[in-house]
């Protein structure tokens, strides 16, 4: 009866009981009696740790209009809704959110009902792993519809070493591809890191428009061999200076160039254009040209429609006017035939 | 000129290319035209009955505007006789003769001289004759209507056309607003007789 007993000693484990009645709720066995003879459970089993589940992990969380393209995230500068951020590891996309009003996204390997925006239950989530944060099609003739005509904003404005302090209120996104993407590493078990922030900004256009109209100093009305005045006004409508703008001018029939050589010049064709480009015109300005003729003392007819156009601009960055093709030849004045 | 200041649309997606403008100016146009009959050099007179006389009708573009197709009307008056009618001028009913050929242009500026030539009647029993001389018509690259005058072939019709001498040889007054008719003019002459 006695060695009964101490062959059941020899299983070894542990019992829970309950903290309000006392009773036993269940036990687990650690070291089964097999046979073989081990030591008694104080020598055999020794002290018992309590351990949880690792902390979760959630990282994040920001995509912003960066109005004054300084790269950081300024009170006044609103969120992003709707931009598709993909969580990448391994090359395999392990999760995809769409920022919400306010512009967030989180990725998270807490157990949780998901948003569009939050992602929870991402297991492959997990403490000291390399991933990377994807904005799919930030760029590119598959732009995301909630980044049209947005370029992503300068990268690490605030020197922001990542998943440090000073990274928190700048854009970390890069342009790789088509795509924005940040490539990060997580800290240790329930270390969130919300600094994996988006910023885009309004992409550079060039678009110069002219606008002639008839000179004040020259009100009319107006006989044959009357001087005749035209204001040609160059506005600068894209957000980059334009340079070296040049007008020409498609003199009709019945006016004649006053003092050919100085501002203006004959060119082929009958037309004139700037003897000097206008050398810049800073983004939002505008510029006035005046051009003088005569009226030919015996011109017969009773009006006369005066052209004028961009035939030639420049810029920093080499952009095409987006709205009209100043290019075009001087020789020809194509659009006087939609007239 | 539908686009003329439009500076705001987009010339790649059928807008206005706004890198292009007109301005238009409109320019004051005028057609004016008159008419001075003068004695010709080349017959000084004196005249008697039977004398060929010849006058200058000369015609002013004061206007602007170029004038052509110029017609003149001669209405010619008891005791002349057109001469060589049907060279230079025809007889186009009793009284009246017209140019065969009409002035073809008259640059704005310019001034033309035609010559109609009659004999005086041998019958003639008056002492002086005054022939008048009226442009009939004429027209104009864009339309315009003489400013100061109304030709026409009908004499004396028009206020400004009077049967006096006050207005002879006067090429510069509005016929419109109560001066002389300038396309229309007169020349006298007198004739005498024979006292032999």
């Amino acid at each position: 009866m006695i060695l009964l007993v101490l062959m059941v000693f020899k299983h070894k484990g542990v019992q829970r009981y309950s903290s309000i009645s006392g009773s036993q709720i269940n036990g687990y066995r650690l070291v089964a009696n097999n046979g073989v003879n081990t030591f008694g459970k104080a020598a055999g089993l020794g002290d018992l740790e309590l351990l949880c589940n690792p902390a979760p992990i959630e990282i994040g969380n920001r995509v912003w209009f960066d109005s004054d393209k300084d790269g950081i995230q300024d009170p006044n500068e609103s969120a992003i809704a709707g931009v598709t951020v993909q969580l990448i590891k391994d090359g395999n996309v392990i999760a995809t959110a769409v920022t919400n009003s306010s512009g967030n996204y989180y990725f998270s390997n807490a157990a949780g009902t998901s948003t569009s925006s939050a992602r929870y239950n991402i297991t492959q989530l997990t403490e000291g792993m390399t991933y990377i944060v994807r904005i799919p099609n930030s760029s590119g003739t598959s732009q995301q519809t909630s980044l049209t005509d947005l370029i992503l904003t300068q990268v690490d404005a605030d020197n922001g070493v990542i998943n440090t302090l000073a990274d928190i209120r700048d854009s970390d996104g890069m342009n790789a591809g088509v795509n924005a993407e940040d490539t990060i590493t997580t800290n240790l078990a329930g270390q969130n890191n919300h600094n994996i922030d988006f910023g885009f900004t309004n992409a550079d256009f060039f678009d110069l428009a002219l606008k002639k109209t008839l000179s004040s100093s020259t009100p009319g009305p107006f006989n044959a061999g009357d001087q005749v005045s035209f204001d040609i006004k160059i506005y600068n409508q894209g957000t980059i200076d334009a340079t070296n703008v040049n007008v020409t001018d498609y003199v009709p029939t019945g006016l004649t160039l006053v003092n050919p050589g100085v501002i203006w010049t004959a060119v082929s064709g009958g037309n004139t254009s700037l003897v000097s480009p206008i050398a810049s015109i800073a983004a939002g300005d505008s510029v006035v040209q005046t051009i003088t003729f005569t009226i030919n003392s015996n011109f017969q007819d009773t009006a006369i429609i005066n052209w004028s156009e961009i035939s030639a601009a420049s810029n920093a960055l080499g952009q095409p006017d987006v709205d009209s093709d100043q290019m075009e030849p001087t020789s020809t004045n194509l659009e006087r035939q939609m007239i | 000129m539908n686009d003329d200041n439009v500076i705001n649309q987009n010339g790649m997606t059928g807008g206005d290319e706004d890198d292009h403008d007109p301005a238009k100016i409109l320019v004051q146009q005028t057609f004016d035209l008159a008419l001075k009959k003068t004695l010709s050099t080349a017959t000084p007179g004196p005249f008697v009955q039977g004398d060929v006389v010849s006058f200058d009708i000369k015609i002013y573009n004061q206007g602007t505007i170029d004038a052509t197709n110029i017609n003149i009307t001669d209405y010619v008056p008891v005791g002349l006789t057109l001469s060589n009618p049907g060279v230079t001028w025809t007889v186009v009913s009793s009284g009246t003769t017209t140019l065969v050929s009409p002035i073809a242009s008259l640059a704005s500026g310019d001034s033309m001289i035609r010559t109609i030539t009659f004999t005086i009647n041998s019958s003639f029993q008056g002492s002086s004759i005054r022939n008048w001389s009226e442009i009939s018509s004429a027209t104009n690259a864009i339309g315009l209507a003489d400013v100061d005058s109304n030709p026409d072939g009908t004499n004396f019709n028009q206020s400004g056309e009077t049967n006096d001498l006050l207005d002879d040889d006067v090429i510069n007054q509005n016929g419109m607003t109560g001066g002389d008719e300038d396309d229309h003019d007169l020349a006298e002459i007198a004739v005498v007789k024979y006292l032999i």
